[in-house]
């Protein structure tokens, strides 16, 4: 009985078909991207802009641009370290500004901030305080520390990438670095090729300035950073701004530093139309474009009370709102993803932000309008890492039989093996049975209750083979 | 009638080699292509939750750090799946041992064909001892047992990702096999109690 149970438990395991979130699927593309990136620099642009304010005195904070753009061509965001890094001194801070890629040299290693942040550094300590960063310390034989969000790396000829969100992540992408978490008694070594977590992450540091917003802090600029020291004549601090930053935009944005966390699997999203073979009443209300029964109605939400709160600056925090609202109000959470694309192109959350835009638009039974999302899904240089689900929902809303059995086919040509692949399958064999092609059929049946016996649709599977077959059966 | 595939689509082989030279859009593309499935391996492998992220993105880098030493003797997925097993051992390795902690949201995510909740409860509960069981088993084992018997790999299939003979991948599914039926009664006889490791096993030591 017991090995009996024991291959149960391994059937339910086996059935399973766990399926990647699209934001986890975009950041790790960007991420295997930005490596790819780091061993090909002189294949990107570089733009290096200027601009220097300070006073008299050392505590004024002078700015100076560097600006990277990414190849058009490239998928998925790409982000790479400047070729002209500039060199700082001690206490000196690199900043980066949301959506901006910044590299300069801290003493002895190479930082690059991705999107909103600064570092600085005296003698071999540097701190950083960003979103996500990598260190490069190629030489020397002194070890470098460096003190992030509580947590303390040292590294000696090593590259390292870090992310922090609700924890610490920790990638080594070459050498070896010695790592500590917050509170932890012990330090861990991470060699080439292996990742560490810290978690979870103490509340964000107090600022060592005014926070935005308040006297003294100017809103929309990058998280409070530590004052110059008095160096006449010496460069200023780096910051990724292709442009001046806003004296004073429209709205505050959030006060302080705690970076947003990166968006979360939302379980409110839309779910898909499935394709339900066997019920053809559902079927056909699916080719009429009308929303079928195995689609989750998105109630419309009341009206909200009073004046509009304004939007979360961080595209991490609006896409993530916009997850929110997709469970309760279809309207709202389509302007928020809509102004999240508008907004921020280049984040890392537009293409899902895309994505779910169509998923919304099919669940409300428009698909000219789904098609269109994913038209522009398409031309989005972070297309390439939603493909997959992208290919599967536009089969769903390619308009005729006819053309949905060919998606579908070139479906399951392109991504064999997909979550998807169930479906697709039994779309396929369901269709050639209901179009009179039973020799079809059977052998989409056949493989489909050889390769899914336990899917959901099997039973309906079932049933059209049985009909196929009594109408091959002779008369 | 809509066209899916705005361009022909290049083979695996010649993904790879476009990748080796340095073209990124063909990294992507393999990329895109294998995600899913190499993430099902990864999870079933070493379970679900945020380690399985890491894992899957190691799993990337080592295959682009490895793509100029492919040179055709095996096909793409083979050499993909090879890495899968070696940087979810790895992991299984230097991981301590997890104990239980796998929580319903993890565990749920995997669902998705329950058709009541006691059948959504019930799955989730099996998942739920089918890791824990995973997890007091060495990971040689424990991975040669989930490609044989959890995913339904032949012998010398699993022989081939994880680099061993056929027979050495026989014993160790037997093995684990042993093992994991002497836990399930263990735990019947006395449910309260977790059996801790054997003498001379060592979380993350040899096997």
């Amino acid at each position: 009985m017991t090995e009996q149970r024991l291959d149960e438990l391994a059937a339910t395991l086996g059935r399973t078909r766990p399926v990647l979130d699209d934001i986890a699927r975009a950041r790790i593309a960007a991420g295997i991207q930005a490596v790819h990136d780091r061993r090909e620099p002189g294949r990107h642009r570089v733009r290096l802009v200027g601009w220097l304010v300070g006073g008299a005195l050392a505590a004024a904070v002078a700015l100076v641009a560097i600006g990277l753009r990414p190849r058009p061509a490239e998928p998925t965001a790409a982000v790479a370290p400047a070729p002209g890094v500039v060199r700082l001194p001690d206490g000196v801070p690199l900043l980066a500004a949301r959506d901006a890629t910044v590299t300069g040299e801290l003493g002895q290693a190479t930082v690059t901030l991705y999107g909103r942040g600064w570092a600085t550094h005296q003698g071999h300590r540097l701190t950083v305080e960003a979103e996500a960063f990598v260190v490069d310390q190629p030489a020397g034989d002194a070890a470098v520390e460096i003190a992030a969000r509580g947590a303390t790396i040292q590294v000696l000829r090593a590259t390292f990438a870090v992310a922090s969100s609700s924890e610490l992540r920790v990638t080594v992408i070459r050498g070896e670095i010695s790592l500590r978490c917050p509170g932890a008694a012990t330090t861990s070594v991470v060699t080439a090729g292996q990742a560490a977590r810290c978690e979870p992450l103490p509340a964000a540091p107090a600022p060592l300035l005014p926070a935005p917003g308040t006297p003294g802090g100017l809103p929309g600029e990058p998280p409070p950073v530590p004052p110059a020291p008095a160096t006449p004549g010496g460069p200023p601090p780096a910051t990724g701004s292709g442009e001046p930053l806003p004296a004073a935009p429209a709205r505050r944005a959030a006060a302080t530093a705690p970076l947003s966390p990166a968006a979360a699997a939302s379980p409110a999203r839309p779910e898909l139309p499935a394709p339900r073979p066997v019920d053809e009443a559902v079927d056909a209300a699916s080719q009429t474009a009308a929303p079928t029964a195995s689609l989750r109605a998105i109630a419309p939400g009341a009206a909200e009370p009073g004046a509009p709160t304004p939007p979360p600056a961080d595209p991490a925090a609006r896409y993530a709102e916009a997850e929110r609202l997709m469970a309760s109000d279809a309207d709202a959470a389509r302007r928020a993803l809509r102004a999240l694309v508008a907004d921020a192109p280049g984040a890392t959350e537009a293409a899902p932000a895309l994505l779910d835009l169509a998923r919304l638009a099919a669940a409300g039974g428009d698909h000219p309008a789904a098609l269109a999302a994913l038209d522009e899904l398409d031309r989005h240089p972070g297309a390439a890492a939603l493909a997959m689900p992208a290919a599967y929902l536009r089969c769903l809303v390619t308009p005729g039989d006819a053309g949905r059995r060919a998606c579908f086919a070139a479906f399951r040509a392109r991504y064999p093996g997909s979550p998807h692949d169930a479906d697709a399958l039994a779309w396929l064999a369901a269709a050639a049975a209901r179009a009179g092609d039973c020799a079809a059929a059977q052998a989409l049946i056949g493989e489909f209750l050889e390769r899914y016996p336990d899917a959901p649709a099997a039973p309906a599977i079932q049933a059209w083979k049985a009909r196929c077959d009594a109408a091959a059966a002779p008369r | 009638m809509t066209v899916v595939a705005r361009r022909s689509t290049p083979s695996d082989d010649a993904l790879a080699a476009a990748a080796r030279s340095g073209d990124a859009s063909a990294f992507a593309e393999l990329y895109a292509r294998y995600v899913d499935r190499v993430y099902m391996r990864v999870v079933h492998l070493v379970g679900p939750g945020p380690d399985s992220e890491d894992v899957l993105q190691q799993v990337f880098l080592a295959l682009h750090r490895a793509l100029p030493r492919f040179r055709g003797e095996s096909l793409v997925s083979t050499f993909l799946y090879r890495i899968t097993v070696n940087v979810a051992y790895d992991h299984l390795r230097r991981r301590a041992r997890r104990s239980g902690a796998h929580d319903d949201a993890a565990l749920d995510a995997l669902i998705d064909d329950a058709p009541t909740p006691e059948d959504r409860v019930r799955r989730r509960d099996e998942l739920r001892q089918i890791f824990e069981l995973l997890e007091q088993i060495k990971p040689k084992k424990r991975i040669a047992f989930v490609l044989v018997a959890v995913e339904g790999l032949s012998l010398a299939e699993a022989a081939e990702l994880v680099g061993a003979r056929v027979e050495a991948v026989k014993q160790r599914v037997l093995h684990a096999r042993r093992e994991l039926v002497a836990l399930m009664s263990s735990a019947e006889v006395d449910p309260g109690h977790r059996p801790g490791p054997r003498p001379g096993h060592r979380p993350g030591g040899r096997s």
